[in-house]
């Protein structure tokens, strides 16, 4: 009606074309609807009947291998069930193998490995590491890591540059969770250049590698990047001996970032012992609160009549949580065999709100 | 005489085309982004457990939520995400709903404490349970949801503070699922909205429809009040929620992007349509237009808050995109739509209905809709398959039906609203908290 009036012409309701185009517009419209109606049912129907058929696909496999699974010696059986797995299959039995395996003590695992290298699944897996589909190779890369095959370490060094995320995250999860040392270079390499893989993932599956990975830590100290700084911390903490690490937080406690300084206080709660370092002391008065949170709770590492001043004084800190969590600290101390007495004496004369606040969550196991 | 109708119908007849291709572009790139996420995960999609995944306070305000308060707050426990705290604030319950909780969780009495960042009404009293050390309870003087929130805030011990309502259900890995999207980009992501799911077809098309989209262009303005995840420093830093706006959840998003996106231009907002707690929509039309009037209000107050972002680019998809968006097809539209519906029936009275026309444009309109509805459902269906085969039936026949009673009712719903704004009948002018300024790049989050 409107573009009718605006058109001046009154009688073009009568003009074939206009009721073409009307027609077209509208049945396509239609027809563009009952097929997302259909599509969205059909769909759901196909999603309906793989999702019992994967019920049932997970059952038998669940039989089979109870009956010819790891520990049978004869593996020709399983390998002829096998060889009938269907597309769809295939990675079910690889994430239902993956799940199984993954808390197993190392002794099952390399038991089942040995057992999943005779049947030949170690080169399917490898094979499935080249699908088109993401998920299916980063299942795939996944399950070699679980699994802890090490001849698939050169095709997983390899995964670190595809083109998917969860593909390359996957690939050095893998990589860690099997510790070869072909891998460390590589790892390495991706820590040290961060983009296509998060420094934070990286840094857990170089932590497998122990000592190993420390020089890499140690570069890592000196990124640009704030995130590798910070996840190196973590690493330092980790890869090195107490005392050697312990040399190395206190001077990154005088970090000019104030996310390396809050690491490295949080490292030292794990790694505490002995007297109170000098750079922990001047993070209690840090000017950013959180490295002030986490350098308070570190202290309750140390038996030393250090901590527990500081502890006392930061009852008084401007911000509530360093507070709450010096009060924590307090608590703690007095289960320290050196500085303990002291401390039951000190919070004995304090009504510090903090402190009982602790008490109460101490009674109730959460300090 | 029919000449200006004539006009504004045009307009109409324009600004209908305008909105739906629009509006269908979004549920396109929802679409692609959906399927490009089940290529990327598949079927076998697992959540991996992050040895530093970062502490969770859940807060959620009750007022007076005694029949359903015990179960709610047992459902919110049994989320399986650890570490997690689990922050109850009663906003000054008359109806025992404090005593209740005492009972059911053996609460025992903590101090309340001083050096709380933001402004509330006083905490009267605080609590932690001894059968289940994750859960507080503060017990304050009424001062409203945002005022419970920033109570909430200000008494959360990890790292995220996911906001909420006591009466939700969470599906057991929602909060995990947050988590993920947080780890994807730690340093630059700062919120996260979860799905608030019901069988409704108009949560459905704003959830699925809208919002994925709008995360992938990093113009999201609004996070659900039923299911929102923030950085509690910032949330801190930013000064909380608004006591004073009535759409408080969409003006703190506001807030961060206006304040943030200057000095941290990859500042995000994301949302992560996995992430799942099931709400129940208003139990009828009285409390479902209240709610809509609240909810339009709250969206013209925002736009005019945060009027200076309309536009510029160094607000992104936010100022460029997502600001006229909701200006055009959310706040003029029930105006125009409206205007349509009186210029018909005026047409009518004076028999000036063309109605090949007429039927033409109506068939256009419903099939429009339909096909928001139907695209929503299949982004659904591909992506999560939580609907049963007659719920999705359910939900596409009542889209379908929505265009003759539902869509005009809350057109003129809005068109109060605007009135109430306009005139100022509200709750008091919107204002935005002042927080502290932000110098300094947001501590990342463990991954």
């Amino acid at each position: 009606m409107t573009l009718l009036h605006l058109l001046g012409a009154t009688d073009l309701g009568k003009q074939a074309w206009f009721w073409s185009v009307t027609v077209i517009v509208v049945g396509s419209l239609f027809l563009l609807n009952v097929l997302l109606i259909v599509v969205v049912h059909a769909h759901h129907l196909r999603e309906d009947l793989l999702r019992r058929r994967a019920d049932s696909f997970r059952g038998r496999f669940e039989r089979l291998l109870a009956e010819q699974g790891p520990g049978t010696a004869d593996v020709s059986p399983f390998i002829a069930e096998a060889k009938q797995f269907s597309n769809f299959e295939r990675p079910l039995a690889a994430a239902m193998l993956a799940e199984r395996l993954r808390e197993a003590p190392l002794e099952d695992r390399e038991r089942a490995l040995e057992w999943i290298r005779r049947v030949g699944a170690i080169d399917v897996l490898l094979r499935s590491t080249r699908r088109w589909q993401p998920w299916r190779r980063e299942l795939a890369v996944r399950t070699l890591g679980i699994v802890g095959a090490r001849e698939a370490v050169p095709r997983l060094i390899e995964c670190l540059s595809d083109r998917s995320r969860h593909v390359r995250e996957a690939s050095v999860r893998a990589l860690g969770r099997i510790g070869d040392e072909r891998a460390v270079p590589a790892l390495g390499q991706l820590y040290a250049d961060p983009g296509s893989v998060a420094p934070g993932v990286v840094y857990e599956a170089l932590r497998a590698f122990g000592a190993d990975a420390a020089p890499m830590f140690d570069r890592g100290l000196h990124s640009a990047d704030e995130e590798v700084r910070v996840a190196s911390v973590f690493g330092i903490g980790s890869a090195l001996a107490r005392e050697a690490a312990a040399a190395r937080l206190d001077d990154l406690l005088a970090d000019e970032s104030p996310l390396v300084r809050a690491a490295a206080a949080r490292v030292l709660a794990r790694d505490g012992d002995g007297s109170v370092p000098e750079g922990l002391r001047h993070a209690t008065g840090d000017e950013e609160r959180s490295v002030r949170r986490a350098a308070v709770s570190a202290l309750a590492s140390y038996d030393d009549p250090e901590a527990l001043r500081l502890a006392l004084h930061a009852l008084d800190d401007p911000d509530r949580d360093t507070a709450v969590r010096a009060g924590e600290t307090l608590v703690r101390l007095t289960r320290q065999p050196l500085v303990g007495g002291e401390a039951q004496r000190a919070i004995a004369v304090t009504d510090a709100w903090p402190l009982e606040h602790a008490r109460v969550l101490a009674a109730l196991g959460k300090v | 005489m029919l000449t200006p109708l004539v006009i504004v119908s045009f307009v109409i007849f324009c600004f209908s085309i305008a909105y739906a291709v629009s509006t269908l572009s979004l549920i396109a790139l929802s679409l692609f982004h959906a399927l490009h996420e089940k290529a990327e995960r598949g079927e076998t999609y697992g959540l991996r457990n992050r040895p530093l995944r970062p502490g969770i306070s859940l807060l959620a305000p009750a007022y007076n939520e005694l029949p359903v308060i015990v179960t709610s707050v047992r459902s919110l426990l049994e989320s399986d995400y650890d570490p997690l705290e689990v922050v109850i604030v009663d906003d000054g319950s008359t109806d025992g709903t404090t005593e209740a909780l005492i009972d059911a969780f053996e609460l025992v009495q903590l101090p309340v404490g001083d050096r709380l960042r933001l402004e509330t009404e006083p905490i009267e009293r605080l609590y932690v349970s001894r059968s289940d050390p994750r859960l507080y309870m503060a017990r304050k003087r009424n001062g409203g949801r945002p005022d419970a929130l920033n109570a909430g805030i200000n008494l959360a011990r990890n790292d995220l503070v996911v906001m909420t309502d006591v009466d939700c259900l969470f599906e057991r890995d929602a909060l995990a699922r947050i988590v993920e999207v947080f780890s994807i980009d730690p340093e630059h992501i700062v919120a996260v909205g979860g799905t608030p799911a019901s069988q409704v077809a108009e949560y459905l098309r704003s959830f699925f429809g809208a919002r994925i989209a709008w995360s992938a262009l990093n113009g999201l303005i609004i996070l659900s009040g039923a299911f929102g995840a923030y950085r509690r420093d910032l949330l801190r830093a930013v000064g909380g929620l608004s006591t004073n706006t009535l759409g408080e959840d969409m003006e703190l998003t506001m807030r961060m992007h206006e304040q943030l996106r200057p000095t941290h231009p990859r500042t995000r907002v994301a949302f992560a349509p996995g992430a799942v707690c099931w709400t129940e929509v208003p139990p009828g039309l009285g409390s479902l237009h209240g709610q809509r009037v609240r909810w339009h209000i709250g969206l013209l107050d925002n736009l005019r808050l945060h009027s200076k972002m309309i536009g510029r680019r160094r607000f992104g998809a936010v100022g460029t995109l997502a600001l006229p968006y909701n200006i055009l097809f959310e706040a003029i539209a029930p105006i125009l739509q409206v205007l349509g519906y009186v210029i018909f029936l005026v047409l009518a009275l004076y028999g000036a209905i063309a109605w090949q026309y007429a039927v033409a444009f109506f068939a256009l309109v419903l099939l429009g809709g339909q096909l928001l509805t139907a695209g929503s459902l299949l982004i659904e269906d591909v992506a999560f398959g939580r609907y049963r085969a007659r719920d999705l039936a359910k939900v596409g026949s009542w889209g379908l039906l929505e265009i003759f009673w539902y869509q005009p009712l809350t057109a003129l719903w809005r068109i109060w609203a605007t009135l109430l704004f306009v005139t100022g009948r509200r709750p008091g002018w919107g204002r935005i908290p002042r927080g502290v300024a932000l110098t300094e790049a947001p501590e990342p989050l463990p991954r």
